[in-house]
């Protein structure tokens, strides 16, 4: 934990006072996500949908972590949360000990650059970019030189078994090699967390295997947390606790090691 | 930022610790992401430029046109003058053929060369009578100093008179002038009562009555009219081509905008390369809509009255003002047009932006 660098000069004094009684009254957990009393409404039309009610969670450091249940259970809507895509309606979300409603739209992209790694369903890869390109945009983000990029973005291709593919395009690679450019993109600032939204969702059986193996070594390899939103059965094998969702709650949180059933740990 | 509900809650830990700043990626960096990211999607964006670079051909080639147009008449109408200074020459010094005139350009008029009507009126005057010896045109001090030039002359055309009558030579070779005719164009030539009464004068080109001129003015007003209708038109043709050639250039490209912020672009980056992207797109667009409109208006002209007869009557000035306009409004329609969706998805919420299906 570094030290919080508190200003000099003081333009909020109560902000100050209300910082410290933080500091004093809390240390740091070392968790890498928690979720606190989350809620979150949509508005479709006439009817107002609550996606999440009250969801209490906490992710530890290294953990690999499955979110499951069936569709509009609120799944995407927590995984949004925790990614700090969207804005919780009440509850707070702390991403590395950081509070994420704290934070202003810059120090957000940051936290998005340098904590958090995204994979996607649909790869989101820029199909303008080649392989390489696409894995060095968060780098270039995260300020390195070309240079530096280059020379890791490479490095992680390679790791993710595309060292050869540098140069293509994301249309002229297939699906499992898409998602394995956007997992390499994902690692590139060797992130705190990565969120998997349905990452095997577009992959057939074999590919989609390869992937979630993919996502389990580079998990304990670099000692990431992650978090996978999912409908794929295959991933339950390879993680450390499963959390499903029903009706925008937690129904209950599975340890695979004990298959011990939790009862859910629902919100007030 | 800090609400009162969440004072009330625990807060277990410090927040902002650990916690940077995101720095955008430099002006000259940007402009290369820009440049690679025109070349990559090159196939898709020439739509999109074509957009602009037809809305601003349309726009040019119709000021081209009105241009020429007006130029085209202002030649018409000087024909006509010519064709009734004719007339008046006739009818003072009789058929044409083997007479001789000089025409005396008078100071106020400027330099001989200068003038376009004088040298259409010349040369229309040598087409019509090939027989007729024209003299000159010369200016007055240049008459004044070899009065031998009016020797033999059936008539003075005085062109843009001014003063005439304080040359100190000027009374001997009025008196040489008195079988002369002295046509005057545009101003009296102000001469001494003694000369004057030795010369004939009449207007070469009769004043038009008050009914000539009302009609005139009333086609006048009425060409303006049209042309401002025109331009009107075809700028708001081009400016709702070039917005909406932008608009879906940039909503189709919500969801990569919205993976761009997950990667850690700031609202600020993402503006900054739309806009820069379509800066880009409307400079050279506009840049090539502006020739493109160009030969077009050009070629209509060229194709019914010869280019030889365009070229004469090309007003560069209006021309050149012409393209810059276009070229301005192009460019900045565009970036404008890019601002609006631009700045929807640089503040959309980055889960919203990745959902969106275009």
């Amino acid at each position: 934990m570094t030290a919080p660098n508190i200003p000099v000069s003081n333009p909020h004094p109560d902000r100050l006072a209300r910082f410290i009684e933080r500091i004093a009254g809390s240390s740091s957990t070392g968790d890498a996500v928690r979720v606190i009393d989350v809620a979150k409404e949509y508005v479709m039309g006439k009817t107002t949908v609550k996606a999440l009610n009250g969801v209490n969670l906490t992710v530890q450091r290294r953990e690999y972590l499955s979110i499951m249940g069936p569709s509009g259970s609120g799944k995407t809507t927590l995984f949004n949360m925790m990614g700090g895509l969207d804005k919780p309606l009440r509850g707070q979300v702390f991403v590395d000990d950081v509070d994420i409603a704290e934070l202003d739209p810059f120090e957000l992209a940051w936290l998005r650059c340098r904590k958090i790694g995204y994979i996607f369903q649909s790869f989101n890869l820029i199909g303008a970019m080649s392989a390489i390109e696409n894995v060095m945009l968060p780098m270039v983000f995260a300020g390195l030189t070309s240079e530096e990029a280059l020379n890791r973005g490479v490095e992680i291709l390679t790791r993710v078994g595309l060292g050869d593919r540098c140069l293509h395009k994301p249309a002229e690679l297939s699906g499992g090699q898409q998602q394995r450019v956007a997992v390499a993109r994902a690692f590139a600032n060797e992130p705190a967390i990565i969120l998997a939204d349905e990452p095997t969702g577009n992959l057939d059986l074999v590919t989609g295997q390869d992937i979630i193996s993919l996502l389990k070594e580079m998990n304990q390899e670099m000692g990431v947390t992650v978090i996978s939103n999912t409908h794929d059965h295959k991933m339950l094998d390879v993680s450390d606790r499963i959390v499903w969702m029903v009706d925008g709650r937690i129904d209950r949180i599975e340890d695979r090691a004990n298959v011990r059933i939790d009862v859910g740990d629902v919100g007030a | 930022m800090v609400s009162s509900k969440q004072q009330n809650q625990p807060l277990p830990a410090p927040p902002q610790a650990g916690i940077g700043r995101t720095r955008d990626p430099s002006l000259p960096k940007t402009v290369r992401m820009t440049a690679g990211s025109v070349r990559n999607r090159f196939g898709r964006m020439t739509v999109t430029w074509m957009g602009i670079a037809l809305g601003i051909s349309f726009l040019m080639s119709a000021m081209v046109s009105s241009s020429l147009r007006q130029s085209l008449q202002e030649v018409t109408d000087r024909r006509a003058d010519t064709e009734s200074m004719l007339g008046t020459l006739r009818g003072e010094v009789g058929n044409l053929g083997g007479k001789s005139v000089v025409i005396v350009v008078g100071r106020s008029a400027g330099s001989v060369g200068s003038d376009r009507s004088l040298s259409s009126f010349v040369d229309l005057l040598r087409a019509r009578s090939p027989t007729l010896i024209v003299r000159g045109p010369v200016t007055v001090d240049e008459a004044n100093a070899s009065p031998e030039t009016f020797s033999g002359a059936s008539a003075v055309i005085s062109w843009q008179a001014g003063e005439w009558g304080s040359q100190p030579n000027w009374p001997a070779w009025v008196e040489r002038m008195k079988q002369l005719v002295v046509l005057s164009f545009g101003a009296e030539p102000a001469m001494d009562p003694a000369a004057a009464s030795l010369v004939r004068t009449r207007e070469l080109l009769p004043p038009r009555t008050a009914e000539e001129q009302a009609r005139l003015e009333t086609r006048k007003a009425d060409q303006r009219h049209r042309l401002r209708w025109l331009v009107g038109v075809s700028l708001l043709v081009a400016a709702i081509g070039i917005s909406n050639a932008l608009l879906m250039s940039v909503s189709e490209r919500y969801r990569e905008i919205g993976t761009m912020k997950c990667l850690g672009a700031s609202n600020r980056f993402v503006i900054r390369l739309v806009l820069l992207e379509s800066a880009f797109l409307g400079i050279t667009g506009a840049l090539a809509g502006m020739l493109l409109g160009l030969v077009f208006g050009l070629f209509g002209f060229v194709g019914t009255y010869g280019f030889a007869t365009v070229f004469a009557v090309l007003d560069f000035s209006r021309i050149v003002w012409g393209c810059l306009s276009s070229f301005m409004i192009g460019w900045i329609v565009a970036v404008l047009a890019a601002l609006y969706p631009a700045g929807v998805a640089a503040r959309m919420v980055a889960a919203d932006a990745l959902r969106s299906e275009v």
